[in-house]
């Protein structure tokens, strides 16, 4: 037995972790640690420990939803190398049905929202 | 590069290099390292930048450290092909992860730990360097020091003199080599200033038994050590480097030392010490024709190489023989004394082993009582974690395992602390030796070497399965139905109850033991510390000068340079009077002679008597502050071609005119004993050696009728005497200007320096129980916290049957006093019992103060029971605000 991968049925998508993927998307060639954190912290105005970033990235590339690759090391950082993130197919599916189901839900709501 | 850009925190890095898994750790890092570097940019302040670095490192580890390996770090499980040392790291690496996420109780381990280690790695590289590491000299198990000594006059060892020494190196068997040698100070006036350097003079085998070989040059040849022929010298390797300038060529060239031309023969290699210390210049040492007469004047130091395989102790018998005969021989001036034969090492750090031995023991008392309040913090952990270790254990951890692993996590607790201990114990050895240079023999040979690095290790490696082992052995024990059986509430088993009251009781024993000697030092140094030392030391300032031979070969001259330097010292701004003595009391110099009384018989040999002697000027007891009480002090008349006159202490009659007038009485003493002197005095005692001193006979003559060379001038200010150095010397040289000062001392750090040593060995042993009390007040806290959060809803069921507050408070309180009182009762009985056996080595570190000192006895338990009390306050006020409704819902 092994808890790190279990197989889900659907393709359901944590709330943290729709969050990452809207953002790599957004970022497109550029979307590492720093900037997925920058872009988050920018947005949606709350704070994000790199740890947890990390956490959601390993479940996630574990999905297939998204894939890694490694970026050439660069002077800032001390030398180290960005390990940078793509959407995959799978994830890109994920995102847009979980998308599509939060516009269904919020339709017509618009004004009870804002009066929320 | 103009500025160093800031640093983020490197423990921080080293700690994710560790702990996050290797797939991601360069990325992780790089991205902290990119935010960091940008925020301090953006110009956040480093400090908050390096704080948000800390915090990020922490969540980052404590979340990605555990993910992929939940099950099998559960399980314990040994990976294929793993040895037991990846096993051992695996283990660690988790202990550490752990040890992270709780960083104030953590802290407070670390600490205790590192204290306790700290302070019994600090001692011992104190005594590795003393007592164990062989003095650095070529086979010094050889090496011996012989002295005369006259055990009815209560002189276990004493100098030994030219005729004897020369009869014992005849005569003797037992050594390959036997040399006299003594400290010489010499002026030279070569180049710029004057310079007083301090001077070794010794017999022939001298140098070549203590490691005196030249690096450049030669040593001494044999008939140097004639008389009349030793005007040759070997310079040190600093003076040379700082006279000379380290140049080749000085051999054969001459220097004025005393005023006399001396030929450098030699150079002496760079690391070579004597006592310690840095010696200028070496010169041999040859005998006068007087000197070798006079039998009865003893002044030389003695060392000795044993042939091989010859004993101290066949020595000591032999020269005992040698020395009877001598007795026999000449019984006016040998009978009464003996000769004693002893190794070096035992001479250079007998009187410095009774405190490291106390020391030694406290530090060890101190990790005991860490250890057991790192046990006790374990245990509870134990209750806490039981449900941990019976997840393991259920799906498949063995017992040996888990103990195993939780051994390791106690190693690497104490392999951190251990780390921190070495980092107090280099600091606290250093800080000890730059502070008292001169406190300890072979001060230079202190420090942290790879010996000491073994210890620490050592000792951690103990320590942590001293603490570790009994809750190590005891979760590993827990059962595993009832435990997960139970839920949360489990109790903690009644045995591991028991130990955890029964370590706080032994915490308890062990303060007070440390408390009881801390307590006696601290009195004895107290007593010492009230004692008069006869003299006032307040803005008093000693200064030293020698005057050189042949420039100075007549009295007369030698009288007109101390006048007229006495008349411009006291023209000085701030100095209020001036005078001057052979002997500056406490300063560690001495002479005895021997007195001869006018009108008595003479006294049968070996029943002699002596008396400390001084030489002053006019003024001296009135500067220094030694009352008159009888008769007249010295004068301006007192000088060549008046009366002879002298002054002696109240000692001194008590011992000699128990029922006489002492004034007026005639005796003949000191250097020239032809000549016979009036007592027209009596004067108070002073302490001559140290504050612990009996009450000695002392006799005064007046300077102006026996010339000396070498003096010291006593000044006493209204300023502070260390300000006035400079001026001091300024006025000497304005009357000699090749005339050096040797030494400018306020009084009052002669004294202070006297008294270092006890005054230290209480202070160390004052906070070493300090931590003791501490620690076992935490030790305390920690049980009597546990027990009320345990007995919740006990307390609450009383309350709610009616209880007061109040004695709900005295229930506690009465628990935490039970624990407290057998602690009391163990560690009394143990101090009293360790008192009686270890008489023989506290009694020369106590000053009217008994092993059995009633005071220190009462006032321990008293402090230990308030601090007790204290201690179980807070927990006992909690269970007195349980809210008895609650506790009740929660059966």
């Amino acid at each position: 037995m092994s808890l790190k991968s279990a197989p889900l049925s659907s393709l359901y998508l944590g709330e943290f972790e729709l969050l990452i993927l809207l953002a790599i998307l957004r970022l497109g060639e550029d979307a590492y640690g720093v900037t997925i954190r920058d872009e988050l912290e920018r947005e949606t105005s709350r704070e994000v420990t790199v740890g947890a970033i990390y956490k959601t990235l390993g479940r996630l590339q574990a999905k297939r939803y998204v894939s890694a690759r490694v970026g050439d090391p660069t002077p800032q950082r001390g030398g180290r190398r960005k390990k940078l993130y793509r959407l995959e197919p799978l994830g890109s599916k994920a995102l847009r049905q979980s998308c599509a189901d939060l516009r269904r839900l919020t339709r017509g709501l618009g004004r009870e929202l804002e009066a929320l | 590069m103009s500025e160093r850009l800031p640093q983020s925190p490197w423990l921080a890095r080293a700690l994710m290099g560790l702990l996050l898994p290797r797939e991601e750790r360069e990325f992780l890092i790089g991205d902290l390292e990119e935010t960091f570097e940008a925020r301090v940019a953006a110009g956040a302040k480093v400090r908050t930048a390096r704080r948000w670095y800390w915090r990020a490192a922490l969540t980052s580890i404590t979340t990605m450290g555990r993910r992929d390996r939940l099950a099998r770090d559960l399980r314990l499980e040994r990976r294929r092909g793993d040895g037991l040392m990846k096993n051992l790291l695996r283990d660690a690496r988790y202990g550490l992860r752990l040890l992270l996420r709780k960083p104030g109780v953590t802290a407070v381990a670390i600490i205790t730990l590192a204290l306790g280690i700290g302070a019994n790695t600090a001692i011992f590289t104190v005594t590795h360097a003393l007592l164990l590491k062989p003095l650095p000299y070529d086979r010094p198990e050889q090496l011996v020091v012989v002295n005369e000594n006259n055990l009815s006059r209560g002189w276990t060892s004493f100098s030994v003199s030219p005729p004897n020494f020369l009869d014992w190196r005849a005569q003797s068997q037992s050594f390959a080599s036997l040399a006299a040698w003594g400290g010489r100070a010499f002026n030279s006036a070569g180049g710029g200033a004057p310079e007083r350097l301090r001077g070794l003079t010794g017999t022939e085998g001298f140098l070549e038994m203590v490691g005196g070989t030249p690096i450049l040059g030669r040593g001494f040849r044999p008939e140097e050590f004639e008389q009349g022929k030793g005007f040759v010298v070997i310079l040190g390797h600093a003076l040379w480097q700082r006279m000379f300038g380290g140049r080749q060529d000085v051999v054969n060239q001459t220097i004025s030392l005393n005023g006399q031309p001396y030929t450098i023969v030699g150079v002496m290699h760079p690391e070579w010490r004597f006592g310690g210390r840095d010696i200028a210049v070496f010169t041999p040492r040859s005998f006068e024709d007087g000197e070798r007469q006079s039998r009865g004047a003893h002044y030389l130091n003695v060392v000795g190489r044993l042939k091989p395989g010859v004993t101290v102790t066949q020595a000591g018998v032999e020269l005992s023989a040698i020395h009877a005969r001598l007795e026999q021989q000449y019984p006016d001036s040998n009978k009464g004394w003996g000769a004693v034969v002893r190794s070096l090492h035992e001479v250079a750090v007998g009187n410095i082993r009774p405190m490291l031995i106390i020391l030694l023991g406290a530090v060890g008392l101190v990790l005991l009582v860490a250890c057991a309040n790192l046990a006790n913090m374990h245990l509870a952990r134990a209750t806490v974690r039981a449900r941990e270790m019976a997840v393991r254990t259920a799906i498949g951890a063995g017992r040996g395992r888990i103990v195993q692993q939780l051994l390791t996590e106690s190693l690497v607790l104490a392999v951190v602390g251990g780390g921190l201990g070495l980092l107090v114990a280099y600091w606290a050895t250093s800080a000890l030796v730059t502070a008292y240079p001169t406190l300890l023999p072979r001060s230079s040979e202190i420090r942290v070497d790879g010996v000491v690095l073994v210890f620490t290790l050592g000792l951690s490696a103990v320590t942590a399965v001293l603490f570790g082992l009994a809750p190590a052995v005891s979760a590993a024990r827990t059962d595993l139905v009832e435990t997960l059986k139970e839920g949360a509430r489990s109790g903690g088993a009644p045995s591991r109850r028991r130990l955890r009251s029964a370590l706080v009781v032994s915490e308890v024993a062990l303060a007070i033991v440390l408390l009881v000697g801390a307590g006696l030092l601290l009195r004895s140094f107290q007593k010492l510390a009230q004692v008069a030392p006869g003299f006032e030391t307040d803005h008093r300032l000693s200064v030293t000068t020698l005057l050189p031979v042949p420039k100075y070969s007549d009295g007369g001259r030698v009288v007109d340079f101390y006048d007229r330097a006495i008349s411009r010292l006291r023209a000085l701004p701030g100095v209020e009077s001036v005078a001057l003595t052979s002997t500056v009391p406490i300063s560690g110099n001495d002479e005895i002679y021997s007195i001869a009384f006018e009108g008595r018989p003479p006294l049968p040999p070996g029943q002699g008597v002596s008396a400390l002697y001084y030489l002053v000027g006019p003024g001296y007891f009135e500067t220094i502050g030694i009352p008159l009480l009888k008769g007249r002090g010295f004068t301006e008349e007192d000088r060549a071609g008046t009366p002879r006159v002298a002054v002696v202490n109240d000692a001194f009659v008590r011992l000699h005119y128990p029922n006489e007038n002492p004034i007026g009485q005639r005796i003949r003493m000191g250097r020239n004993s032809s000549i016979v002197r009036e007592i027209v005095g009596v004067v108070g005692s002073v302490k001559h050696y140290n504050l612990a001193d009996k009450d000695q006979a002392q006799m005064y003559e007046p300077f102006a009728q026996m010339p000396n060379l070498g003096m010291s001038f006593v000044l006493k200010t209204a300023l502070d005497p260390a300000s006035l150095t400079a001026s001091v010397r300024h006025e000497i040289q304005a009357v000699d200007p090749e005339q050096p000062v040797a030494a400018t001392t306020p009084l009052s750090r002669m004294l202070a320096d006297s008294t270092a040593l006890p005054r230290i060995q209480s202070i160390l042993l004052g906070v070493l129980a300090g931590i003791a009390l501490v620690l076992a007040a935490v030790g305390l806290y920690g049980v009597m916290a546990y027990s009320v959060s345990q007995r919740t809803q006990e307390i609450g069921i009383r309350m709610a049957l009616g209880a007061h507050r109040q004695s709900v408070l005295l229930m506690v309180l009465r628990q935490a006093l039970v624990l407290t009182g057998a602690g009391l009762v163990i560690g009394l009985a143990s101090a009293i019992a360790l008192g009686r056996v270890m008489t023989s080595i506290l009694e020369p570190l106590l000053f009217q103060i008994e092993p059995a000192d009633v005071t220190t006895l009462v006032a321990v338990p008293v402090i230990l029971t308030v601090v007790a009390v204290l201690a179980a306050l807070v927990p006992a006020r909690r269970a007195t605000q349980v809210d008895p409704i609650q506790a009740l819902r929660s059966l």
